[in-house]
C-alpha cells in the first residue's frame, strides 16, 4: 500500500479515494506506534468529551452562588471539592469542568471563521499570482508584523470586552498563516502533472481548486489546525486573563486564574487548577501536532515503513 | 563593505510599504472597527457630552474616513500618538516611562532563552532518542503548552511564598544615575555590585517565566538544525580529518546559526506578547502593566499606542534579523 501512495507523489498522478484512505490508515498506523503521540489524542478527545458533555456531568451547579453552603468558602480541596470552593462557595471542579466547553467553543468558532478564510485567499494567491498574489501577500505581511496576541488586544479592545469579540479578534490575527501554508502548497500541487491534464480538459478552475488542489494540501493544514487549536486555547486565556475575553461569571480558565489571583498566594488552588487544565488540554494538541507532523516527515515515515 | 551598506538600504527601502501598512492597520483597528469610535475613544459610556466633543474634534472623527486617515498619519508621525485619559498625558510621554522597563525584561529573557535553549537543543541532538532526548522535549512542551502568566504565578507560588529565595514583584531599587532606565544594566553602570545583585534577584522571576515559554521552540529548532548539519558531508569530512569535540561542534554551531537567529527573531516578539500578560502579575511597571491597565480603564489611545509601538518594534527587530543574515551568508547580499 505505500509502495502506491509513493507512486502518485512521483508521477503525479491524482490519486483515488482509496489511496487518500490508506494514508489515513498509515498516520494512525504511526501514531498508534508512539507512546507520546497516542497520550495526546487520549488528551485531546478527553478534552472534545468533555466539552460536550461536562455542563451535564457538573458535581454542582457552577454559576450558583453559595451552592456548597455558606461555611464552604474558599474552602481547599478535598474529596468532595477536588479543587477546592471559591470565595461564593461554588465548586472549582465544576467551574473547570464547565469551562473546557468554553474554551473548545471559543477555539472552534476561531477556526470556523479563519481556516476558510485562509484557504480561500491561500488558493486563489497560490493559483493566479501576478497582483492579486502580490496583494495578499502584502496585507498577510502587514497582520504577520505584529506578535498575534498583541493584535488581537488591540482588535479584540475595539470591539468591546466580551467572549465573542475575543473570537472575532482571534480569527481576524489567526487567518495569515494558513493564507501562507495553503499558497505555499499550491505552487507545488499546481505544476503537478494532474492539474496540468485538468486543465487542459476543460475543467473549471473552481473544480480544479477545490477538488484537485485542495485535497492535495490536506495534511500540512492538518498540522497547522491542530497546533492552533492549542495556541488559540492560550490566546482565549490570556484575553480572558488581561479582561477583555470572557466576563464573569463565565467560569472561562484564563478568567478563573486572574479571579483566584485576588486570594493568592493562601488560597493556591483556586488559580492552580484552570492553570493546570490550560497545559494539559494544550499540551495534547501539540503532542498530537508533533506527531502528525512526524508522520508528514518523509524521513521519519519511512523509518516506521522499513520497521512495519 | 560596500555592498553590505548597499544591502542595508534597499532592505531598509522594502520596509517602508510594511510600516505604512502597519499605520493603516492600527487605523483601520481603531477608526474603522469600533460601532462608536468617538465613545470608545472617550473610554466608554460613562464620558461626559463635552469630553465627547472634545475627543471627536482632537481625534478629528467628524470628518470623512480618507481625510481621517491622512490626520492620522501626520499625527503619528509628528508624535502625537494621543493624551491618555488614564495619566493625563501624552502616550509617548508614557510609553517612554514604561519601556525600558520591558526592554530590560526581553534582554534579559532572550540572554537566559539563548543559553538554556540552545545547549538544550545541542544535547538532544547528541543524545538523539535517549531519555534525556525525550526528557527535554517535554519539559520544553509543557513551557510551550502552559500559559505565561500561569507559570508567572506558579513559579511565584515556589520561589516566594514556599522558598522565601526571591521577590514576587517590583523592579527594586532605581539606580542614582539614569543611563537607560534598565536598573540591572544602570546599578553596575553605577558600579554598585549591591544593587545590581538585589535587581537581578527582581528580574529573575519574570525572566524565567518569558524564557521558559519560549523554551520549546527554540530547543527543537537547534536540535532539528543540528541533526541536518551533522548528518552532512562536510561533517563526515572534518570527522575524517580527526576533528572531535569542540572543534567539530564549532562547525556545527556556525551552520545552525541562521535558523536560530530566524528562531530568536520570532521569540523576541512572543516575549513582546508574553511581557504584556506577565508584568501585571509581578507588578512590573513595563508596558504590559500600562496596557493592562490601560485596557481595565478603557483607556483608548494607550492601547493603540502600545500596539502600534510593538509592531514598529517587530519590524526593526525583522530589519535586523534580515541585516544579521547578510553579515552571516554573504549569498543573502545578492
Amino acid at each position: 500500500m505505500t509502495q502506491g501512495w509513493k507512486n502518485h507523489k512521483i508521477l503525479g498522478i491524482s490519486r483515488p479515494i482509496s489511496q487518500f484512505i490508506n494514508e489515513w490508515k498509515l498516520i494512525f498506523a504511526v501514531i498508534r506506534k508512539s507512546p507520546i503521540t497516542t497520550i495526546g489524542l487520549a488528551i485531546v478527545m478527553g478534552f472534545v468529551i468533555l466539552g460536550i458533555v461536562g455542563p451535564y456531568i457538573t458535581p454542582y451547579d457552577p454559576m450558583t452562588i453559595g451552592v456548597t453552603g455558606t461555611l464552604k468558602r474558599l474552602h481547599p480541596p478535598c474529596l468532595e471539592h477536588p479543587f477546592g470552593t471559591d470565595e461564593y462557595g461554588r465548586d472549582l471542579f465544576s467551574r473547570v469542568l464547565y469551562g473546557a466547553r468554553i474554551s473548545l467553543i471559543a477555539a472552534l468558532c476561531v477556526m470556523a471563521l479563519a481556516v476558510p478564510i485562509g484557504i480561500v485567499l491561500g488558493l486563489v494567491s497560490g493559483y493566479y499570482g501576478g497582483i492579486i498574489d502580490e496583494i495578499i501577500m502584502r496585507v498577510t505581511d502587514i497582520f504577520l508584523s505584529f506578535p498575534g496576541l498583541v493584535l488581537a488586544i488591540a482588535f479584540s479592545a475595539s470591539l468591546g470586552a466580551g467572549l465573542t469579540s475575543a473570537i472575532i479578534a482571534l480569527a481576524a490575527v489567526w487567518w495569515p498563516g494558513y493564507v501562507r501554508v495553503i499558497r505555499a502548497q499550491v505552487l507545488v500541487v499546481k505544476e503537478m502533472l494532474f492539474v496540468e491534464a485538468a486543465k487542459a480538459i476543460g475543467v473549471k478552475t473552481s473544480r480544479i481548486l477545490f477538488r484537485h488542489i485542495l485535497p492535495n494540501s490536506i495534511t500540512p493544514l492538518l498540522v497547522l489546525i491542530t497546533f492552533d487549536f492549542g495556541s488559540v486555547i492560550l490566546a482565549t486565556s490570556a484575553l480572558s486573563f488581561i479582561g477583555l475575553g470572557a466576563q464573569p461569571p463565565i467560569p472561562e480558565w484564563g478568567r478563573l486564574i486572574a479571579d483566584g489571583r485576588k486570594w493568592f498566594p493562601e488560597k493556591w488552588w483556586y488559580s492552580f487548577f484552570p492553570g493546570l487544565a490550560i497545559l494539559v488540554t494544550v499540551l495534547g494538541f501539540n503532542l498530537l501536532g508533533d506527531g502528525i507532523r512526524d508522520v508528514m516527515d518523509p524521513r521519519y515515515r519511512r523509518s516506521i515503513e522499513i520497521k512495519g | 563593505m560596500g555592498d553590505i551598506k548597499r544591502y542595508i538600504i534597499r532592505r531598509a527601502l522594502s520596509f517602508l510599504p510594511t510600516i505604512l501598512g502597519v499605520l493603516i492597520l492600527t487605523f483601520i483597528i481603531s477608526h474603522v472597527i469600533p460601532a462608536d469610535p468617538v465613545r470608545v475613544w472617550a473610554g466608554g459610556y460613562k464620558a461626559r457630552p463635552e469630553i465627547i466633543e472634545e475627543i471627536r474634534r482632537k481625534y478629528h472623527l467628524d470628518k470623512p474616513l480618507y481625510e481621517q486617515l491622512i490626520l492620522y498619519l501626520r499625527d503619528v508621525f509628528s508624535g502625537d500618538w494621543g493624551t491618555s485619559p488614564m495619566s493625563k498625558r501624552p502616550v509617548l510621554v508614557d510609553i517612554a516611562e514604561y519601556f525600558p522597563a520591558t526592554v530590560e525584561l526581553a534582554i534579559v529573557s532572550s540572554i537566559l532563552l539563548t543559553i538554556i535553549g540552545i545547549p538544550l537543543g545541542l544535547i538532544a541532538a547528541l543524545k538523539k532518542d535517549s531519555t534525556i532526548d525525550h526528557f527535554i522535549r517535554v519539559v520544553a512542551l509543557i513551557g510551550t503548552s502552559a500559559p505565561a502568566f500561569w507559570i508567572a504565578i506558579v513559579l511565584q507560588w515556589i520561589f516566594y511564598y514556599y522558598l522565601g529565595l526571591l521577590p514576587a514583584t517590583g523592579r527594586g531599587i532605581p539606580p542614582i544615575i539614569r543611563y537607560t532606565g534598565m536598573y540591572v544594566f544602570d546599578s553596575l553602570l553605577n558600579g554598585s555590585l549591591e544593587l545590581f545583585i538585589e535587581n537581578l534577584k527582581h528580574i529573575l522571576l519574570p525572566s524565567i517565566t518569558l524564557a521558559f515559554t519560549g523554551l520549546g521552540i527554540i530547543a527543537r529548532v537547534v536540535r532539528n538544525t543540528a541533526l541536518d548539519v551533522l548528518s552532512s558531508e562536510f561533517i563526515d569530512f572534518a570527522r575524517a580529518r580527526g576533528l572531535w569535540g569542540l572543534q567539530l561542534y564549532r562547525h556545527v554551531l556556525k551552520n545552525a546559526l541562521i535558523p536560530v537567529i530566524t528562531i530568536l527573531a520570532l521569540e523576541i516578539g512572543y516575549i513582546l506578547s508574553g511581557a504584556i500578560v506577565i508584568e501585571t502579575v509581578f507588578s512590573w511597571p513595563g508596558i504590559g502593566l500600562y496596557a493592562v491597565n490601560a485596557i481595565n480603564s478603557l483607556d483608548y489611545p494607550a492601547i493603540m499606542g502600545i500596539t502600534l509601538l510593538i509592531g514598529l518594534v517587530f519590524i526593526f527587530i525583522n530589519f535586523v534579523t534580515d541585516i544579521a543574515y547578510a553579515i552571516i551568508d554573504p549569498r543573502v547580499r545578492l
